[in-house]
């Protein structure tokens, strides 16, 4: 069969103002990958392509009369017609090469998209800028300052922003934000099996597992450093703050929770710990096993059965659910099935904190290692 | 081939993006010489020595400490450079090869410099052939010949790295590369995006402004 040849379509000048706009829309969007898209050699701004900005495909580029008279969009529209910015840019979609992207819409684009939330958008857009990390270190001074005047809620959206803007250097092929893979976060947090009940993050005394928490959630060191300069006490505030902000349906979670602490409860007196050096023997896995069913924790705490049972598949879908929640449960095998089970540490204050159960067969006690 | 000039191991002052700093030129272009300390003249059996030595200090750095994971990507990155350094200078025309390269780099750099104040026409073209260059010599020299000289029977005796650290130093290295990239570019002019004009009071305003603000 002849191959078939593509046409070619004649080109299609592109209007001026649509261009405008639709530069004008990503910037108030804090939408880089369409910023982008109006400079590519593709685009329906150049007017050698043959592509059409009323093609349905370039409809995430086009305005329509409500968003033409929002605040920002007019604001970002005032940028892009600014001397000397728009004919730049204009410059730049008649040269047939890669283009200089002009850096003060694209500050007003990574500042937006900061407002809105979009962080992967806002350090790509910075680092193309490369104040990147300078601007990630501004948001934790500011943040550091708002948490030492007691304004805790502030403090932690700035370091959550400062941790949304992270990048990571060995990504494949290049360069890419961060982001924060909480599934994959909490495998490894759980990834050598706890012989003893204390080897997990939810044992240790509160101001070690104030830094594996911060660790976890904000997946940056530099910023973790910072905060475990602050006293603990500002340290579990801003903690208890940051569950919050991550995951706003905590309450849910603390709830099946409590469940789950009393679902526990039969399982208590085989998974006791007492002579061979704090650990749990083949023993006391296959005690707990007599004692009930053990899916029933896992199921209790992410609030639905799954169809491929395995406790690391309950923990990647708790950790999209309740990001936090995977500090609070540790793996116990019980016979031949692993499941993860609640695990709360003796006296401290941050369960009651987070209305979790304090006293309860979750809790292990630091100082015997007895569960 | 022709001889190109060696680079000059001195303090120039170029002018940055940001700010009128000095700047080592050496910076981000490795030197392997220094990596083992030794001459640019040394023979293949100081080269050795110098390798066995550093790599013995290493080893034993490594033993006396309790790896984190923040450690075990320093020492690897350490080991992969010693292993570099010995797999390319013990081999004389390796060893010309990877300088000639890296001294053209930073004459290309300087060449770029001079033109881009200038305003020739031909900064951009000369811009975009110094990026292709420079990634490709920080892909060959600072990632592919590290991992090479994993693989080297002489290097995976001394250093006893084998496929496993391989595995686990991959992602060290590729992000060493980069960040020596990006080391390179903060100090260039702008190319992709019209040099920015920051005003960091103004800046700090903002964030304060955002970081106020009600979700």
């Amino acid at each position: 069969m002849a191959k078939k040849r593509p046409t070619e379509a004649p080109p299609i000048a592109a209007d001026p103002k649509i261009t405008a706009e639709a530069l004008a829309r990503a910037v108030a969007e804090g939408d880089i990958v369409s910023f982008r898209m109006v400079f590519a050699p593709f685009s329906p701004a150049r007017d050698y392509t043959a592509e059409d900005f009323m093609a349905g495909k370039y409809r995430q580029l086009l305005v329509d009369d409500e968003l033409r008279s929002a605040p920002d969009f007019v604001k970002a529209l005032e940028a892009i017609n600014e001397n000397g910015v728009w004919e730049h840019i204009q410059a730049e979609l008649k040269a047939s090469r890669p283009p200089c992207l002009p850096s003060g819409p694209l500050m007003a684009l990574a500042d937006n998209a900061v407002r809105l939330g979009k962080y992967t958008a806002a350090a790509q857009a910075y680092e193309v800028l490369r104040i990147r990390e300078r601007i990630q270190s501004e948001f934790a001074d500011e943040a550091d300052r708002l948490l030492e005047a007691g304004e805790i809620d502030r403090a932690v959206k700035g370091y959550f922003i400062a941790a949304g803007l992270n990048y990571d250097y060995a990504g494949f092929p290049d360069p890419l934000p961060l982001g924060n893979d909480y599934p994959t976060r909490a495998l490894m947090l759980h990834g050598e099996y706890p012989r003893n009940p204390l080897d997990c993050v939810a044992a240790l005394p509160p101001d070690r597992f104030a830094g594996a928490a911060f660790e976890y959630l904000l997946n940056d060191l530099d910023l973790v450093k910072r905060l475990l300069n602050h006293p603990l006490e500002k340290q579990l505030a801003f903690f208890y703050a940051l569950i919050q902000r991550c995951d706003p349906n905590w309450d849910a979670f603390a709830k099946r929770f409590r469940e789950a602490c009393s679902q526990l409860e039969p399982f208590a007196a085989a998974l006791a710990v007492g002579a061979n050096n704090g650990q749990l023997s083949l023993r006391n896995e296959l005690d707990a096993e007599q004692a009930g069913d053990p899916w029933v924790l896992p199921i209790t705490l992410l609030g639905r059965e799954l169809d491929d049972p395995q406790w690391w598949q309950y923990l990647k879908e708790l950790a999209i659910k309740h990001p936090a929640a995977p500090l609070f449960v540790a793996r116990q095998l019980m016979g031949e099935v692993e499941v993860f089970v609640p695990r709360l540490p003796a006296e401290s204050p941050i369960p009651g904190a987070l209305g979790l159960p304090a006293e309860t067969s979750a809790v292990v006690n630091v100082a015997s290692g007895s569960v | 081939m022709a001889q190109l000039p060696l680079s000059p191991r001195i303090l120039l002052t170029i002018p940055t993006a940001n700010q009128d700093t000095p700047v080592d030129p050496d910076q981000g272009y490795v030197n392997y010489f220094d990596v083992l300390d030794v001459g640019e003249s040394a023979k293949p059996g100081e080269v050795r020595k110098a390798y066995r030595q550093k790599m013995k200090n290493l080893i034993n750095d490594v033993r006396r400490v309790e790896l984190t994971a923040e450690l075990r990507s320093r020492y690897f990155l350490d080991m992969a450079k010693l292993n570099a350094a010995l797999f390319i200078l013990r081999d004389t025309s390796e060893r010309d090869a990877y300088w000639i390269e890296r001294s053209a780099l930073i004459a290309l750099e300087e060449q770029w410099r001079k033109v881009e104040k200038e305003s020739r026409d031909d900064a951009e073209t000369i811009a975009r052939e110094y990026d292709r260059r420079v990634r490709g010599w920080l892909s060959k020299y600072l990632e592919d010949m590290m991992l090479a000289a994993g693989r080297d029977k002489e290097c995976m005796e001394a250093s006893q790295w084998d496929r496993a650290h391989e595995r686990h130093a991959t992602r060290t290295l590729r992000e060493f590369r980069h960040k020596q990239y990006r080391s390179i570019l903060e100090r260039l002019p702008f190319v992709d995006v019209t040099t920015p004009v920051i005003d960091w009071d103004e800046r700090r305003q903002t964030i304060a402004s955002i970081v106020s603000s009600v979700d």
